[in-house]
């Protein structure tokens, strides 16, 4: 793959894992959260 | 009343939910990446395998919001409320991974990040929308006024996914046409291709009703424990 359009395959899976995983982790952390408050 | 046998942290349907959507996505990835490059776009096409999946889910999502904002107008019951700002959260969350993708794919392919044309503008519309329904959301104090004034900005919304997904049709510009032309019953991919995007897409439409089921779990919680505080 040319190594200029690699960069912008790169940058979209990425975001791709950060958002899918980080957003996941941030409901496992709010439902801790909330389990915690009762 | 037994609250730790009440409360269980992730019930096992959740996540199930969450280890088959990325079980499937880890298979899309593999797909995804050793699909053949396309003629033209060369192996910038990997983007769409995750941006067509995304926009998809983001569709669906806003969609999904306006059904329980009915549902909510229709009976009354908060939790519909809950589930439809749960919906058009994630909406959002994909809307914007839709965008990075489509821009990072816009840049080697018509030399610029962002232009005016039609599909990008209804798509910054469609995304402007759903963050004028969260401040929307965030100004109003009165739950019963708040949640009447969100469904009907989540069923007011929902108009402009025709809109944006028909732009490619009725304004002919630099975007290219759907991937899987619902309107002509057209697929414009070889089978290894589709076989890539439809697995992506799968998996994170089963992310989705994770993240939806997760969520409104979440919010049913924090306002029963509003409600336990009043």
């Amino acid at each position: 793959m040319n190594s200029s359009l690699g960069i912008f395959v790169t940058a979209v899976y990425a975001s791709t894992y950060a958002v899918l995983l980080g957003y996941t982790a941030y409901l496992l952390w709010r439902l801790r959260e909330v389990e915690g408050e009762d | 009343m037994n609250h730790a046998a009440k409360k269980k942290t992730l019930d096992n349907l959740s996540l199930g939910l969450l280890l088959a959507g990325f079980a499937v996505f880890a298979v899309g990835q593999y797909l995804a990446f050793t699909a053949p490059p396309d003629v033209q776009q060369g192996y910038l096409i990997r983007i769409l395998y995750v941006h067509v999946g995304a926009a998809w889910v983001a569709y669906l999502a806003f969609f999904v919001a306006m059904i329980y904002a009915v549902l909510y107008l229709w009976k009354q019951n908060p939790a519909y409320d809950r589930l439809s700002a749960a919906s058009a959260e994630i909406g959002l969350l994909f809307m914007g991974l839709t965008l990075i993708g489509g821009m990072m794919w816009a840049r080697p392919t018509w030399g610029v990040y962002w232009t005016w044309e039609p599909k990008l503008t209804t798509s910054a519309i469609l995304t402007a929308f759903y963050v004028g329904y969260f401040l929307l959301r965030h100004a109003i104090e009165d739950p019963e006024f708040r949640a009447k004034a969100a469904a009907a900005a989540a069923i007011l919304g929902v108009v402009n996914i025709p809109i944006n997904y028909m732009s490619v049709y009725w304004w002919r510009s630099i975007h290219q046409t759907a991937t899987f032309d619902i309107i002509n019953r057209k697929v414009h991919m070889d089978f290894p291709m589709v076989q890539a995007m439809m697995v992506n897409l799968l998996a994170i439409t089963l992310l989705y009703v994770a993240f939806l089921r997760i969520k409104g779990i979440i919010a049913a919680r924090a306002a029963a424990r509003e409600d336990w505080d009043e």
